[in-house]
């Protein structure tokens, strides 16, 4: 049993020890490699097992599948029931308000926000609409199918949409209603850039089981026989059959490949993790080290295969958030494909920021052991090789920077919200990161350049700086001007260099890189970074131009006949297609919109046309973009027979334009049940915009410039045609067009001045025949706030990131963090902020609100005067002609007003001018309910109201107008209708945001000053306490002008001179004192001895004049006599010798280390660089702390007072001494006076009393070391110390002394 | 003498002005037109573009039509991507709709050569398994001596 828990003890040491400090993690490793050889060998077994027991599995699959997904269904179908219920019992509970009609409360129940995510409609009894929230489109009730009832769900299909709909009956007031809510399921159709299909259930179904699904949204499908699917239905709240949902049967082949992804994402993910612990487990080993190059080398060597590995195994990419691989968000191939998407980019920017942070802690120990010993020689050739790198860099910057716009889909200047999407803030991010290594690595080399400045003599200096100047000079033409695309301006170039030149500069003076040098940095590296990437954008947004061009030009007849093949191929055989010409109530007009919106068309911007004719060719339904009716099927499509797909290239003879039509059978079991037929016409150049493009266009995040925002024009001969555009093209800048020097392409670029503002100017000329034609593209110029604007929106992002760094780095450190105390400085400052940001800030909201409110209310006003017009128009006709109908006065209001506009006879629409979208249901032709109340329920003639509509926000406007004696409402909207407003809301947050940014900035910058002034005083004077604390007395504080901090820095430099004066004298008297009491003591102790002595010689006198017998024994006695009291006087001079020694002092064991350090920090707010360094972390001696610290304190002021402003402090052990040496670059000590400077009453000084050296030799010498001048001449001097390592034995220390 | 040898040394300074035309725009534009004529009769060229195009969608490849991509492509894809590219963006993208939808074959169903050469084909890939055929139309610019993709699309 004790043999037993003893070996349990050893195992249990064994662990532990394998557990405990930097093993571990090799331990970690073992750990980790054991697992990657296990998951190796387990694998391919586990794989086998899941093809043994795969029926098992794949029957567990099919039925997860089925439950997950009946469960989705049921939650959906639950939380529809209960919302309906609840709605219905707040329609029969609750009473509307006594000034509240029925309909106004029904509405108001209707449009609760808790229902905002359904279409909700309340019929009365014979079907009239009653009631109904802002998502309904369309009047028209649908019952639930059969004679059920009501209080079921059942699904509703569109060729738009599908939803749950939930029906139920309602009594209110009495009176029985219908109450219809709906839940969108599947919305075929999106007004979304990129996306060719809105929200769909059976899409997330599909993500989330990952497997193709199919639901059939009618009960009458019955299972599927196929194998390779398995169907299950989908019953209602009754239990009743309304769909059936067709899931593919997981394949074994997929499955085994779906696991091995995950076998081999699980084994990187660990090879990974023990790359990462090896480090940390030879981390000692590492420090032990001998050569700083080799430890140089293996870090970066290191750092590149750890990235390496991670991007060879696409990690973290395969276990992220997709869109941050997504590579049309940003995609390099610098680098080999190292920075492929933003992921990449931001791992490849962390890796290289690890290196550089690591090198620039190397900098200081380069500096000390390096720099002092430079070979003048080598500054001519280190110069220009350093120059070549610094340039070099900075192209590397400015390429990755263009390259971040150029190879990105995202703007990083859109819109005006200060957090962006996250991708973008994301990117934003690794910009800042790659700048800031890249500015690091630039500083370091330019620190290692302004070092060799530092020289006291001036010839030196003088060439040093002027070969530097040449050399930096010749780079940066050669830079700017001599390479065919330098990529960044002379400008930016200029601003880069000064900026890294002064933080370099700063860092040259010192020994190592403080953490406000980092933050610096950072915040240039922003300031350089956003330059590049607004120069690059605005760039990019020129180019654009060329690429609008482009894309008007693209459309050539073979595109047109792509797309006209694709969208009825596509098509044709589609369930829907099929479903709906069989089908009764087929709401056709939506349905050729929804194969419109499948189709490539809808992301051309071309005139195109779908149209659906039934078996005998009959138009029933069509959806179109700018085409009339007449164009939309030709008549020879009518006319051919047509079997198959047949396409025709016509042209239009009224108008040239060129026709691309085609026309396909639809087929049901082979018999022709209907026919589709596509059409695509070149734009002519001044037909309008059609309506559902200003829907599609709307999206801000485009990567170019919209066509929306460029202004289009066609210039044939001379005849100067608006394609997208208001401005007027002047004959100047015609002929500029006309006569301007292209390139061999046929391409233009040039500056012009239209409508008395700067545009840049694009054209693209093409020859046809005898025929010039011109696309001209111009853009306005920005004006300078604009650039501001969007410099300060990412630089106080990168300032966000910069303040969460440190907030992180902070918590990361707590011990500094409780350190750190709230001065007097940053107490000033934070109170100046505070009185005037606060203000500041409360204005800017203010000013924000109130122009956005100037702004709706411009909008208001616009429409108001477009509704206005429109009313008049409307009722001069009639009056004008009185036989005329409403709606025909309605109709020839558009026609001449050009404005566009719907018109509603009671809540209905009786006219609009966006006849194909409603025709296909896309916009409703019901009122808007807030309207409908304000207007027709409460009474007023105009309501103003803000809407959104397929994420596109806009205003509408309406006016009840009365005509004819009956009473109309006119709406006017700015999604259709292009205004002027002065103050656009982009407008508007760019100048006051930028405005305000830079009032914020310089109350900042003057706060610092202020409150760094105000502080100045304070600060000298608790430094100066804190040396006298330490010791030194000779400290003094600058003298300030006036008020009560002068009175108190003169009290201050008084009462230190009085206490130093008053120490002398006090030692002095205590000198003395000391002495007179010892003279006193030695006097009375000599007369002890003294008097026997005389007895005794006395006695012997009067023995030999007695001339008695006895004289040999009174001599022998008397002899004795004095020999003792000699002895006890020799006894008296040994004690008065050891008394006369200095008095006991206080012998520690102190760490050099520690007390140097400490005097350099005493005189860190000096002017002088104090520089120490050492390799060693602890030098432990046996001292008098104060003494030794006073000692250094005395030699450092006596260098200050010597003008130095560099000093070199080196601490190293030699044999058994710590070795200090102490050099400066101060004016030195004359030869003939170098043998007195430790003479006790030497001074070169006006005041002292010369005994500082005096001191420091004998108290150096006191516990066994030295201290000599070892170098001294008119431009430096060097003191060395000797110091005794604790334990250093007695004989050594005598053979020292010898 | 002296007078006829500044005469000499001023013709001889003079003579290139006079003789040579002067560099840089000589008169008018060169038509585009003739321009692309010309590239027109290079169609070995241009055959052996579309054979790297059609040999790199069929085994979904992107390196087989990387050397044909231009500096800024339209792409309109499966996945939704719509809109100009630049050539990395372009290479990553295709990459990426390649790992998902798994290319099985491509052929053309028609290849037009003329001044704007295009072509049309059907790709068919397997996407979660199940094989599904898709309508692709692509053409080609001329720029920088070879001819480039200047759109591809695939719905």
């Amino acid at each position: 049993m004790d043999n037993l828990s003893a070996n349990y003890k050893i195992i249990q040491k064994k662990i532990r020890q394998y557990f405990s400090g930097e093993r571990k993690f090799l331990t970690f490793v073992l750990l980790l490699l054991i697992g990657f050889l296990l998951i190796a060998i387990a694998g391919p077994y586990l794989i086998n097992q899941k093809k043994d027991n795969w029926e098992q599995i794949l029957a567990g699959k099919i039925l997860e599948n089925k439950t997950g997904t009946l469960k989705q269904f049921e939650i959906l179908q639950s939380q529809l029931v209960s919302d309906a219920q609840k709605a219905k019992f707040n329609l029969i509970n609750d009473q509307p308000a006594s000034d509240e009609s029925l309909r106004k409360f029904l509405f108001r129940k209707l449009n609760d926000p808790s229902f905002l995510n359904y279409e909700i409609a309340l019929y009365d009894s014979i079907g009239n609409l009653r009631a109904w929230n802002n998502n309904i489109t369309t009047r028209k009730p649908v019952p639930p199918p059969g004679n059920s009832g009501t209080g079921i769900t059942f699904f509703k299909t569109t060729p738009l949409k599908t939803t749950l709909a939930f029906f139920d009956s309602v009594i209110i007031d009495n009176s029985k209603y219908w109450l219809s809510f709906e839940k969108l399921l599947e919305k075929k159709y999106t007004f979304e850039i990129g996306r060719q299909t809105g929200y769909s259930f059976t899409s997330e179904l599909e993500d989330k089981f990952q497997t193709n699904i199919a639901i059939t949204y009618n009960p009458s499908k019955s299972n599927s026989k196929d194998g390779r699917n398995s169907s299950f239905e989908i019953l209602n709240n009754r239990g009743e059959k309304i769909g059936l949902v067709t899931v593919a049967v997981p394949t074994l082949n997929l499955e085994l490949n779906s696991f091995r992804d995950k076998i081999s994402s699980v084994q990187s993910l660990l090879l990974v993790l023990a790359f990462l612990m090896l480090g940390f487990g030879l981390k000692s080993d590492y420090k032990k080290l001998k050569f700083r190059s080799l430890k140089i080398a293996l870090f970066i060597i290191y750092i590149l295969f750890l990235r390496f590995i991670l991007y060879y195994l696409d990690i973290p990419a395969n276990l992220v958030w997709q869109e941050l691989s997504d590579p049309s968000h940003f995609s390099s191939s610098m680098g080999g494909g190292i920075v492929k998407s933003p992921l990449e980019l931001f791992m490849t920017a962390v890796a290289f920021l690890a290196v550089i942070l690591y090198l620039s802690n190397q900098y200081s120990n380069y500096f000390t052991h390096y720099a002092r010993n430079k070979n003048r020689s080598s500054f001519f050739i280190l110069i220009p090789v350093t120059a070549f790198f610094v340039f070099g860099f900075i192209r590397i910057l400015s390429a990755s920077i263009k390259s971040i716009i150029y190879d990105s889909s995202l703007n990083y200047f859109a819109g005006s919200d200060l957090l962006p999407d996250f991708i973008i803030l994301f990117m934003n991010f690794s910009l800042l990161l790659l700048a800031s290594s890249i500015a690091l690595l630039i500083v370091l080399l330019l620190a290692h350049n302004f070092s060799w400045l530092q020289t006291k003599n001036k010839f030196q200096f003088t060439v040093y700086v002027g070969f530097f100047a040449i050399i930096y000079l010749v780079g940066f033409l050669i830079y700017s001007f001599a390479q065919s695309e330098p990529l960044i301006t002379p400008t930016l170039l200029f601003l880069t260099l000064f900026l890294l030149f002064l933080v370099s500069f700063k860092i040259s003076r010192q020994a190592t890189i403080k953490t406000v040098d980092y933050l610096t940095i950072i915040v240039f590296s922003s300031i350089i970074s956003i330059s590049y990437l607004n120069y690059f954008n605005l760039l990019q947004e020129k180019e654009s131009l060329r690429t609008i061009a482009y894309n008007i030009n693209r459309q050539n007849e073979s595109l047109r006949t792509f797309l006209v093949g694709e969208a009825l191929l596509e098509s044709y055989s589609s369930e829907e297609l099929v479903d709906g010409l069989l089908g009764r109530e087929t709401d056709f007009n939506s349905l050729a919109f929804w194969v419109w919106s499948r189709s490539a068309m809808r992301n051309e911007d071309v005139s195109s046309a779908i149209t659906i004719l039934d078996k005998n060719r009959k138009i029933v339904g069509s959806f179109s973009t700018g085409l009339p009716e007449k164009d939309l099927v030709p008549q020879i499509a009518l006319a051919l027979p047509a079997d198959e797909l047949k396409t025709f290239d016509l042209i239009n003879n009224e108008t040239g334009e060129k026709i691309v039509s085609g026309i396909i059978p639809i087929k049901d079991r082979n018999k022709k049940i209907g026919y589709i037929c596509a059409t695509v016409v070149v734009k002519h150049p001044s037909s309008a915009v059609p309506d559902v493009h200003k829907l599609l266009y709307s999206d801000k995040r485009k990567r170019d410039i919209s066509s929306t925002s460029a202004n289009i024009f066609s210039l044939s001969n001379r005849e100067v045609t608006p394609y997208r555009s208001d401005l007027f093209l002047d004959r100047q800048v015609i002929d500029l067009i006309r006569t301007g020097t292209y390139n061999e392409l046929g391409e233009l670029w040039s500056e012009a001045k239209i409508n008395n503002e700067d545009h840049v100017l694009f054209a693209l000329r093409q020859i046809i025949g005898k025929d010039t034609n011109h696309i001209v593209v111009t853009l306005k110029e920005k004006d300078l706030e604009w650039s501001v604007f969007n410099f300060l929106k990412l630089f106080i992002l990168h300032s966000i990131f910069l303040v969460v760094l440190i907030f992180i780095s902070l918590i990361k450190n707590l011990q500094e963090l409780k350190k750190l105390r709230f001065t007097f400085k940053s107490q000033l400052l934070t109170s100046f902020l505070i009185i005037s940001l606060i203000p500041l800030l409360a204005l800017a909201i203010y000013n924000r609100f109130s122009v956005s409110e100037k702004s709706e209310n411009l909008v208001r006003s616009s429409l108001r005067e477009k509704a206005t017009l429109i009313e008049e128009h409307i009722k001069t006709q009639l009056k004008n002609n009185p036989d005329r109908s409403v709606l025909t006065a309605v109709e020839k209001a558009h026609k001449e007003l050009k404005i566009s506009y719907n018109f509603y006879d009671s809540s209905r629409i009786a006219f609009t001018t966006n006849y194909d979208l409603l025709a296909a249901g896309i916009i409703p032709d019901l009122l808007n309910p807030l309207p409908l109340q304000s207007l027709r329920l409460i009474g007023l003639n105009e309501d103003f109201v803000k809407n959104k509509y397929e994420n596109v926000e806009y205003h509408s406007f309406y006016r009840k107008a009365r005509i004819n004696n009956r009473s109309y409402i006119i709406e006017v909207n700015d999604i259709f209708n292009k205004l002027d407003n002065p103050f656009s809301p982009l407008e508007i947050d760019v100048f006051i945001f930028g405005s305000y940014s830079v009032a914020i900035l310089i109350i900042i910058l003057v706060s610092t000053m202020l409150a760094g002034k105000i502080s100045a005083p304070i600060r000298n004077l608790t430094n100066a306490t804190n040396s006298v604390a330490h010791g030194d007395l000779n400290v003094r504080v600058e003298k300030v002008e006036f008020g009560e901090i002068k009175d108190l820095i003169d009290g201050f430099n008084y009462m230190t001179s009085e206490i130093k004066r008053n120490q002398h004298e006090l030692a002095e008297l205590e000198r003395e004192s000391a002495w007179r009491e010892m003279a006193k003591q030695v006097a009375h102790e000599i007369k002890n001895p003294l008097t026997p002595m005389k007895l005794a010689v006395q006695q012997l006198i009067a023995s030999y004049k007695d001339a008695g017998k006895n004289f040999d024994v009174i001599f022998q006695k008397v002899t004795n006599t004095v020999l003792q009291q000699i002895d006890t006087l020799s006894q008296i001079a040994s004690e008065f010798s050891r008394f006369a020694r200095m008095p006991g002092i206080n012998l520690t064991n102190i760490n050099l280390v520690h007390t140097v350090n400490e005097v350099v920090n005493l005189f860190i707010h000096e002017k002088i660089s104090i520089r120490f360094s050492s390799d060693l972390d602890t030098a432990v001696i046996e001292a008098d702390e104060n003494n030794l610290r006073r000692v250094f304190i005395n030699i450092v002021r006596n260098s200050i007072q010597a003008r130095a402003n560099i000093i070199n402090i080196t601490l190293f052990d030699e044999d058994n001494f710590f070795i200090i040496s102490v050099s400066d670059n101060g004016t030195g000590i004359p030869d003939y006076l170098k043998d007195r400077i430790f003479d006790p009453d030497f001074s070169t000084k006006k005041s002292g009393m010369g005994l500082g050296l005096k001191m420091a030799k004998k108290f150096i010498s006191g516990i066994g070391g030295d201290i000599y001048l070892n170098k001294q001449n008119t431009e430096t001097t060097e003191f060395i110390i000797k110091l005794l390592k604790t334990g250093t034995s007695d004989s050594v220390l005598k053979e020292n002394k010898e | 003498m002296k007078y006829f040898l500044i005469f000499v040394v001023f013709s001889l300074l003079t003579f290139p002005v006079f003789f040579f035309p002067a560099a840089g725009n000589s008169g008018s534009v060169p038509d585009i037109n003739s321009v692309l004529d010309i590239q027109i009769q290079n169609k070995q060229l241009l055959e052996k573009t579309f054979a790297d195009i059609e040999n790199g969608l069929s085994a979904g490849n992107v390196n087989l039509l990387s050397s044909h991509l231009s500096s800024q492509t339209y792409l309109s894809l499966l996945n939704g991507v719509r809109g100009y590219y630049s050539q990395s963006q372009t290479y990553y993208i295709l990459q990426d709709l390649f790992k998902v939808n798994k290319s099985v074959t491509f052929r053309y169903t028609s290849v037009v050569i003329n001044k704007n050469p295009y072509a049309t084909g059907v790709l068919t890939y397997e996407l979660r398994n199940k094989k599904e055929t898709a309508q692709v139309f692509l053409s080609l610019e001329y720029s920088g001596n070879k001819w480039t993709i200047s759109q591809l699309t695939i719905r």
